[in-house]
This record gives structure tokens, C-alpha cells and sequence, in this order.
């Protein structure tokens, strides 16, 4: 299905469908994601790490974690897929992440450091530098573990 | 009308921050966000020699330098308000650029390398089975990138090597080696899934 198709199907209001599992237990993801995704290659976070992601807010709140569709439902994502335009994406290394407030778009925005452990979702690398894209589960806490470490 | 298609995702950060793109007669161009319009993004474009794109590719220029050395200063903007595929219109702009809030602020943007991926996505390629033994002479060693390639009896094979990974030195070429290698899943340029080959072991046969 292309992304534009899945698109014709999303329903943000309705609840989400499609669930992960981590151990024995069944997991829902923060967002509804089409059938397939995350991907194969998404790695089930099980340890800790640290990523790094541009926020608005100071402190960081859940609207600095939405993704790009659900930000905006009728936008068209060129050459990215549906699965991708619904994960949120982060830094693996801080310094990609600042870098990126030098783009107009991205201009003003601060940069905070959240912790992942067990049970925060999946995450894939994509693209360039040290970006990744990270599905998270509903339960995940995120604005409780992150900290801003740039303004 | 000037359109552009969209070759290569350099940047990607919640939509596409930087791209490739060529004209219809292979002009290079490199697009930057510089916001979003209702609910299109709108990018700068501006048309790049095609040895100063490596130099940008290879981190040896910085954007807001590539972006001021377009020809004759021209410039444009181009919103991606179309299909997944369909080519983006630029429009051409009057005002001087570096008059403008559309260049890159900061000590300078410098393009990063893509990382390899870490540790855990190789064993777990390697614990979900997705392993391929390849037995070959050396095609390619290339130690300074990790790069590789295999002549195998199905054709050239190619991969890389990761940082904790065995390393190239002390191949040769020409020589015959057998390659375990776990292949992981990732993306290309256009986003598109693709395989890659990470040297896991190797042993002279």
C-alpha cells in the first residue's frame, strides 16, 4: 500500500490497533501504525540507552513527542513511508542533534536527552549521521525521562 | 518552469531536512528546510557544481558556503506540495540570499557520514539467523572505508565492516577467503529498504 493510500485509511481518533511485545507481555504502541511497522530490522529496546531529540517546550511535554503524522494528518511525506512519518525521530549522538538547530526549519528549537530502557518501544537506524527512528509504547513515560541538556 | 526531482535524502529529521535533487539535463541542486506552510514543507534550492556536491557530500564544505556559491547567485524555493514522486517546482527568488533567513546559522553545518549501525544490531541479525557465508577472491578491500567486495560464483558481493567487527588488514586481493557476515536491514539514500553485509569473520580457504 503507498504511504498516500495508507494515509486515505488513518483515523487518528480511533484507538491503536497494533501492538509490539516485549517478553511475554503485549505491548501498544504510542500511535496506531500501519500493518508491518515498525519494521523488521526495529530493534526491541531492552537495555538502557540515550537518544537525543528537538523539543519546544522547556520541560519537555508529550507534544514534543508526537510524530510527524500526528502533527499533521494530511501531509504528504515524500519518499518516506507511512511507518517512518509516524515514528519520532532522534539522535543517538548529541551533537548531530544540535547540529540540526542550524537548519531554518529546525531553528530555536532545544535539545533534550531522553532515557530509553525496557518497555520504551523499538527503534531503527535511518538516514544519515546518527539518526534513528524510535516507535514507543503507550506506557512509556517519555517527558519523565528526559532532561533538556541545550537551550 | 524549472522542475527538479529528488535524488537522495541527506539530512532527515521529522521530514526531510536536506536533499539531492537534478534537473531534467543533470544539473545538481541542494534543497534545505527552511519551514512549513500549512502542511508542506518549503525548502531553498539552489544549484550546486557537481565537485563542490562531493565536496558537501564528504563533509569538506559547509551548506551555508555551497549555498552562497551558487551560479549567478540564483536561488529558489520550491514547496513539496505534490505526489511522493512528483518532481518540485522551483520558483526563482530576487532577493540576494544572503539577505535572507533561509542560510544556516552557527560555526557551519558540515554533512556527517553515515554511522554504521551499533553492536546490537548485528548480534541480533546474527541470533535471528540472517547470516550469509560467502566464498570468493577479493575484489575490493578498502580499509580506509570498510568497504568490500567478493567474487563469488553467484557474481560480486559487497558489505562492510563494522567498528567492533573484524577489520580488512592483511587481505589481499585476488586471494580467496570464505566471509560469514550478518545482514541487516536498513535504508538507502531514498529511504527504500536495502540489505547490507557485515563482515563478521573471515578465514583464508
Amino acid at each position: 500500500m503507498r504511504p498516500d493510500e495508507e494515509l486515505h485509511h488513518f483515523d487518528a481518533r480511533r484507538p491503536p490497533e497494533y501492538t509490539g511485545s516485549y517478553g511475554k507481555k503485549t505491548m501498544t504502541y504510542r500511535e496506531r501504525l500501519p500493518e508491518g511497522c515498525p519494521p523488521d530490522g526495529a530493534e526491541e529496546i531492552t537495555a538502557h540507552r540515550a537518544v537525543y531529540r528537538l523539543v519546544r517546550n522547556n520541560p519537555p511535554t508529550d507534544d514534543d513527542f508526537q510524530s510527524q503524522r500526528a502533527e499533521n494528518l494530511h501531509r504528504v511525506f515524500r519518499r518516506v513511508t507511512e511507518c517512518q512519518a509516524r515514528g519520532l525521530s532522534v539522535f543517538a549522538d548529541q551533537r548531530d542533534a544540535e547540529r540540526q538547530t542550524e537548519i531554518p526549519r529546525l531553528r530555536g528549537l532545544a535539545v533534550c536527552r531522553v532515557d530509553l530502557g525496557a518497555g520504551a518501544g523499538r527503534i531503527q537506524k535511518t538516514g544519515g549521521s546518527s539518526h534513528y527512528t524510535w516507535w514507543p509504547y503507550a506506557s512509556y513515560d517519555i517527558p519523565t525521562n528526559c532532561r533538556m541538556v541545550s537551550l | 518552469m524549472k522542475t527538479v526531482k529528488l535524488t537522495e535524502i541527506l539530512e532527515y529529521y521529522d521530514g526531510i531536512l536536506l536533499f539531492a535533487a537534478c534537473d531534467p539535463i543533470g544539473g545538481n541542486y541542494l534543497g534545505e528546510a527552511i519551514d512549513t506552510v500549512g502542511d508542506h514543507d518549503r525548502y531553498a534550492v539552489v544549484g550546486v557544481r557537481p565537485d563542490r556536491m562531493a565536496d558537501f557530500r564528504a563533509g569538506r564544505v559547509d551548506l551555508r558556503t555551497v549555498m552562497l556559491e551558487a551560479p549567478g547567485g540564483e536561488w529558489y524555493i520550491t514547496v513539496a506540495d505534490g505526489g511522493i514522486d512528483d518532481p518540485l517546482v522551483l520558483e526563482p527568488q530576487h532577493k540576494p540570499l544572503e539577505e535572507t533567513d533561509h542560510l544556516p546559522g552557527g560555526e557551519g553545518y558540515f554533512l556527517r557520514p553515515e554511522e554504521p549501525p551499533d553492536d546490537g544490531a548485528i548480534r541480533r541479525a546474527l541470533e535471528r539467523g540472517k547470516v550469509v557465508t560467502l566464498t570468493g577472491l577479493v575484489e575490493k578491500a578498502n580499509r580506509s572505508d570498510g568497504e568490500w567486495a567478493l567474487l563469488t560464483e553467484d557474481g560480486i558481493q559487497s558489505g562492510r565492516t563494522y567498528p567492533n567487527g573484524p577489520g580488512l588488514d592483511g587481505l589481499q586481493v585476488g586471494k580467496r577467503y570464505r566471509f560469514k557476515c550478518a545482514q541487516v536491514t536498513g535504508l538507502d539514500s531514498l529511504w527504500r529498504d536495502k540489505q547490507t553485509l557485515y563482515l563478521h569473520h573471515v578465514e583464508h580457504v
